[in-house]
């Protein structure tokens, strides 16, 4: 049986890297429709930053005054809290060292120079090098990471988890980015002109990790419908919240298996609920139906995360939340 | 040179049941020269099997871990040392050769850790300020340096428990000018690595028929001289050691030698009880 700690390392790891990349993504994607559009050096900031802050959780209660650059400054330097690119790397880099000699070397090796190579970036040098060399650096980092870990970890229950944290939170993201792009006015063909909605879904695509399939796959004309279907129903496509839900369940049907978690868990349950409301859902187009089927997609998702805290993290005897404490840290010498 | 019988024991209560705990002991001394080490073991209730490894300053470290709910731990180590004093330090430099030999490019890699800020011993401008006050000569050489620091910090400040806790500031301490062992060996690390002597914490027991009280969970350092090797000085018990000082790990400072660190999960701790019990034992026949 895996220590609950040891499940909740591997978890992080595979969220928090997640977490990393769709921010920098976000982030890429931000500055290219402000810079796009012409409304970067400030006029962005409700139109283009204030979505990206509040999809990562850096802008929670009001909106923060920032500028381009401040936004784009805010998540990368921000080391402290778990919204910041920096912070979820050096996050799923501790995870890791918790846990370093249970991974391959490989794996360690790998979130470490990750850590080093993003920690390594300031303000400043953001400034001179530009956003697309720093996403760019993330992106392909967190790849690495999960290439590896596929293909270097036994598919045992630390991988299991390791792909659970990463299938939810892509799966919460992709839902969470899709959800506010329809509540931005997607649905309603915006009055801004086609320009500017295929603008727009382009934007959605990219920020999604979606835009080349699409493009190749489905269709070079972008309309919303076609959009929406693929990134909430495409099970092919590894971007799209359904793969992401199957993923989910997988990983935790096979750590029922594994007896890792209990054989009733209610994290299970929701995952497979998910999967049920999406069958239910048949064809998806940007509607209003859409948004009802996303809040409860999200509703899924945290409902799966908080019973993954009770099934796996956060056992105890009686049942209650067990928190973590250190051990005689104060042991003075005289 | 005695031959002592070690108890030192760490009970710790909880506020309901505790799980997974997961801990490493510092409590195994290690053999040196100056220490033989004829028995050392570490037990715990619950029952838990432990292992051992080296950390990376070579301590012997023991692991273990009680998963099952449990609302008391007592972790027992015991050993059976003979201590005797540190040898004489033989010099192959000349008081100033020491002194210019700090700074090679050699001695500074080889030693960098020892040199370096951590956890709790860090450049302050209140540490730079006794080190002025103390204004320690440097004419007879490192050797002599250390010694005279060692006395200008006991002198300096005053031991007194409770008026620090165990993650105090070095610049704390420099200011208050009161504490205990572990403050006194912090803050006479800052000094010598301020001025480029490479210093390590050094955690152990103290016993001695001159010193009142119960025996003690005891703190001093060691310290590098060029061309000679590591000098052991207590501040807290200025001049040369003798063979009382059972020395049982060394790191950068405390944080890498905590006797017992760890994590649970759970109820908090509602309470922690140290007591160290040294014998001196028949000499052997």
């Amino acid at each position: 049986m895996m220590l609950a700690r040891v499940a909740l390392a591997f978890f992080s790891i595979g969220r928090d890297v997640e977490g990393a990349e769709s921010l920098a993504r976000l982030m890429e994607v931000g500055h290219a429709m402000a810079v796009e559009t012409g409304l970067a050096n400030g006029t962005a900031q409700a139109s283009v930053w204030q979505p990206v802050m509040a999809l990562s959780g850096l802008g929670g209660g009001a909106p923060p005054a920032v500028d381009a650059l401040g936004a784009l400054a805010l998540p990368v330097i921000a080391p402290e809290g778990r919204g910041g690119v920096q912070a979820r790397v050096r996050a799923a880099r501790d995870h890791a060292n918790a846990v370093r000699d249970l991974l391959p070397t490989d794996l360690w090796e790998s979130l470490n120079e990750i850590h080093l190579e993003i920690a390594d970036w300031s303000e400043e040098r953001l400034d001179q090098a530009g956003v697309y060399a720093f996403c760019r650096s993330v992106r392909r980092a967190a790849n690495l990471v999960h290439g590896v870990a596929d293909q270097m970890m036994c598919h045992d229950e630390g991988w299991q988890f390791l792909r659970l944290g990463r299938s939810l939170e892509r799966a919460a993201g992709q839902t969470r980015l899709l959800d506010a792009t329809v509540r931005a006015g997607l649905a309603a063909r915006s009055a801004t002109g086609p320009e500017a909605e295929v603008r727009a879904l382009r934007a959605l695509l990219s920020s999604a990790g979606a835009y080349y399939d699409f493009m190749r796959k489905v269709s070079v004309s972008i309309e919303p419908d076609a959009v929406a279907h693929y990134l909430v129903m495409e099970a092919r496509s590894p971007r799209s919240i359904r793969c992401a839900l199957n993923e989910v369940h997988d990983s935790l049907a096979a750590l029922a298996a594994a007896g890792a978690i209990p054989a009733g868990s209610a994290a299970l349950g929701a995952a497979r609920a998910a999967c049920g409301d999406l069958d239910a859902a048949g064809d998806v187009a940007a509607d209003a139906r859409l948004r009802a089927l996303l809040e409860t997609v999200l509703a899924r998702c945290d409902g799966i995360g908080a019973a993954i805290d009770t099934d796996c993290f956060a056992r105890s005897p009686d049942g209650l939340r067990g928190a973590l404490h250190a051990q005689a840290e104060h042991q003075t010498q005289n | 040179m005695p031959r002592l019988s070690i108890r030192h024991r760490t009970e710790l209560h909880y506020a309901g049941p505790a799980t997974e705990s997961v801990n490493e002991v510092r409590l195994v001394p290690r053999d040196s020269g100056r220490v033989i080490v004829h028995h050392a073991d570490v037990t715990v209730l619950p029952a838990a099997r432990t292992s051992s490894h080296m950390d990376a300053f070579g301590n012997v470290v023991r692991w273990f871990q009680v998963v099952d709910p449990h609302e008391r731990l007592v972790v027992d180590a015991e050993a059976i040392v003979t201590a005797s004093a540190p040898g004489r330090l033989v010099h192959s430099l000349t008081p100033s050769e020491q002194w210019a030999a700090l700074a090679h490019p050699a001695f500074l890699d080889g030693l960098a850790e020892y040199l370096a800020p951590s956890v709790y011993v860090h450049p302050a401008p209140e540490v730079a300020a006794l080190a002025r006050e103390l204004d320690v000569p440097e004419g007879g050489g490192v050797e002599t340096w250390l010694l005279d620091l060692a006395q200008g910090v006991s002198d300096t400040v005053a031991y007194e428990k409770g008026a620090t806790a165990v993650d105090t500031p070095v610049e704390v301490v420099a200011r208050l000018r009161r504490g205990v062992c572990q403050d006194l060996a912090h803050l006479t690390i800052a000094l010598c690595r301020m001025r480029g002597v490479p210093a390590r914490y050094v955690s152990g027991w103290l016993y001695g028929p001159a010193i009142e009280g119960p025996a003690e969970s005891h703190a001093w350092i060691e310290a590098h001289v060029p061309g000679a090797g590591w000098l052991e000085i207590d501040p807290t018990h200025p001049g040369r050691l003798d063979g009382h000082h059972v020395r049982v790990a060394v790191g950068r400072d405390y944080a890498d030698v905590p006797p017992l660190r760890g994590s649970y999960r759970g109820a908090p701790p509602a309470g922690m009880t140290v007591s160290v019990e040294i014998e001196e034992l028949p000499a052997a026949a």
